[in-house]
C-alpha cells in the first residue's frame, strides 16, 4: 500500500497541472493487487475531478463540437435519435442523402414521387417528423439500405424525454436555420399538411399515416 | 441508499464549503430547484454541477429553447470530452476514439434526459458506459460483422446500459472498478463515504477533511471528525478495496 500513495499523489498533482497525465505510465511502476488498487484510486479520483471549464474558441472546430453538432437536433426535435443516427447510417453506407431517397422510393415502389420522398426523408433526419406515423413499411425499406433492423430504426425514433413529461412531449422547434434550401419546396407540401385530404396518397400514408 | 455526493474541488465556484456543508448525502440525484425556466448565461451555466446542467437541458427543451438548449449541451459535453476520449484512447485505437466517445455520451445524455438517475457522478457514469460497454460492443459488432455497427440507441436504456449497477461483470467476467468503488463506498454510511471521497479520492488533508465533515449541517456535535478518526476510517476503506479487488481477480 505504500508504494501506492506516492504514486498516485504524483498522478493527482499532475492532473490538476492540466498536464493530462496517462495513467497507464503510473500503473507500469507497480504490479498485481498494488497496480489493481492504483487503478482503483485513479479512477475515483477522476471521476471526481472537475472537467475543462468552458472554452467556446477551444470547442470550436473540436470533437466535442461535431458531437453536440450531431446530437443536437435530437435534443430539440421531436423524433428521438434519428438526427443523429440517420445521417451517420447514411455516411457509413457511403450515400449521398439524393442516392437514398432515390433508392427508398425505389423500394418502396413510389420512384415517380422522389421528390415527395425526398421532402418527408428530410423531416427525419431533422427530427420535425414524428416517428409514429412513419410505416414499418419505411423503416424496412430504410433499414435494408443503411443497414440496420427496422426495430433498431423504430427504437432510435423514441422519444427522448421521461415518462410523465407532458403529453406531447417536446414541442417542435423551429428549424428554419437547419433546413436545406433545396428542400423547402418539397417539405411544404408534407410538413404543412394538417391531415388526410383529397391530396393524401400513398406516400403520404407511408410516412404519416402509421402502422 | 443514499450516497454522498462527490465534492468539487477546484470546481468551477470553487465553493468547497458548498459542497460539504449544503450537499447532503444523495443531493447529486436531486439537483436544486432551477424552475421557473428563465435562460441563463454561458458563465452562469458553466457554474451549475453536471447535473443541474442536464436538469437545466431538460427544462430548455420543455420551454422549447433550442438555441439554450445547445449551448449547455456544448459546456457539458466539453467539460468531460478529453478526459473520456483520453479514457478510450487507452484501449482502444485512435481513429476509434472519437467515435466511441461520442457514442458513450450519447448513451448517458439520452438517458438521463430519459429520467434514469445518475449515482455517483456524471463522469462516473460516462466511465461506466465506456468499460462495460462502449469499447467492448465495438470491438464485438466489428469482429462478428465489419459491417454492423452499433445504434447509440442500442445502448440507452437502463437496463442496457446499467443493469443493476453493483459489482456487475462485463462480458468478459471481469468486474469493473468503477463499480467495485461503489460498491465498498456503499457499506459504509454518509459520514464515512464523505471523509473517503475527501481524503482518498480528493486529496483534502485529514484535517481539512474533517473540518469540511463537522461542518455539515447533519453533523453531529458530540462526535466531532478527527484527524485519527479520518485516517482510520480511510485505512480501513482502503484494506477493503483492496480485498474487494482480491477477490474480484480469484472469483
Amino acid at each position: 500500500m505504500a508504494d501506492v500513495d506516492p504514486i498516485l499523489a504524483d498522478f493527482i498533482t499532475a492532473h490538476r497541472a492540466g498536464d493530462g497525465p496517462d495513467p497507464d505510465e503510473y500503473l507500469a511502476r507497480v504490479d498485481g493487487l498494488d497496480r489493481r488498487e492504483l487503478e482503483a484510486l485513479i479512477d475515483g479520483y477522476l471521476a471526481r475531478a472537475p472537467g475543462r471549464p468552458w472554452n467556446p474558441d477551444a470547442f470550436r472546430g473540436s470533437s466535442a463540437e461535431r458531437l453536440v453538432t450531431a446530437l443536437a437536433p435530437s435534443l430539440t426535435g421531436q423524433a428521438g435519435l434519428w438526427p443523429t443516427v440517420l445521417p451517420q447510417l447514411r455516411d457509413q453506407a457511403q450515400l449521398k442523402r439524393a442516392e437514398l431517397v432515390e433508392q427508398l422510393a425505389a423500394e418502396l415502389g413510389v420512384s415517380e414521387q422522389r421528390e415527395k420522398v425526398a421532402g418527408y426523408y428530410h423531416e427525419m433526419e431533422v427530427g420535425s417528423l414524428p416517428p409514429a406515423g412513419v410505416s414499418q413499411r419505411v423503416l424496412e425499406a430504410l433499414g435494408k439500405i443503411v443497414g440496420q433492423s427496422a426495430d433498431a430504426l423504430r427504437r432510435a425514433g423514441a422519444a427522448l424525454e421521461a415518462a410523465g413529461e407532458g403529453p406531447g412531449g417536446v414541442p417542435v422547434f423551429a428549424r428554419t436555420a437547419l433546413q436545406d434550401p433545396s428542400y423547402e419546396h418539397s417539405l411544404a407540401s408534407p410538413a404543412s399538411a394538417e391531415g388526410p385530404d383529397e391530396s393524401w396518397d400513398e406516400v403520404d400514408e407511408l410516412f404519416r399515416g402509421g402502422a | 441508499m443514499p450516497r454522498w455526493s462527490p465534492g468539487v474541488r477546484g470546481s468551477r465556484s470553487n465553493q468547497v464549503h458548498r459542497d460539504v456543508s449544503e450537499t447532503a448525502p444523495g443531493a447529486r440525484q436531486t439537483p436544486r430547484p432551477l424552475a421557473p425556466f428563465r435562460k441563463l448565461t454561458e458563465f452562469q451555466i458553466d457554474a451549475l454541477s453536471d447535473e443541474e446542467i442536464l436538469e437545466y437541458i431538460r427544462r430548455a427543451r420543455l420551454a422549447g429553447e433550442a438555441d439554450t438548449t445547445r449551448v449547455a449541451l456544448a459546456i457539458l459535453v466539453y467539460r468531460h470530452m478529453d478526459e473520456i476520449e483520453r479514457r478510450v484512447r487507452r484501449k482502444a485505437p485512435a481513429h476509434l476514439v472519437e467515435e466511441i466517445a461520442s457514442m458513450a455520451f450519447t448513451a448517458a445524455i439520452v438517458a438521463a434526459m430519459r429520467g434514469a438517475e445518475i449515482e455517483i457522478s456524471f463522469r462516473a457514469w460516462l466511465f461506466k458506459i465506456v468499460d462495460r460497454r462502449g469499447i467492448a460492443d465495438y470491438f464485438r459488432k466489428h469482429e462478428s460483422d465489419p459491417d454492423v455497427r452499433p445504434l447509440p440507441e442500442e445502448h440507452d436504456g437502463d437496463d442496457d446500459v446499467w443493469g443493476d449497477v453493483n459489482a456487475i461483470a462485463d462480458e468478459t467476467g471481469h468486474i469493473g472498478t468503477m463499480e467495485l468503488i461503489e460498491s465498498v463506498l456503499a457499506e459504509l454510511n454518509p459520514v464515512h463515504q464523505a471523509v473517503v471521497d475527501l481524503h482518498v479520492f480528493q486529496a483534502y488533508s485529514a484535517k481539512e477533511t474533517a473540518d469540511l465533515v463537522n461542518e455539515r449541517e447533519d453533523a453531529d456535535p458530540g462526535e466531532a471528525m478527527t484527524e485519527p478518526n479520518v485516517n482510520q476510517i480511510a485505512s480501513r476503506f482502503r484494506a477493503r478495496l483492496r480485498a474487494a479487488l482480491d477477490e474480484s481477480d480469484t472469483s
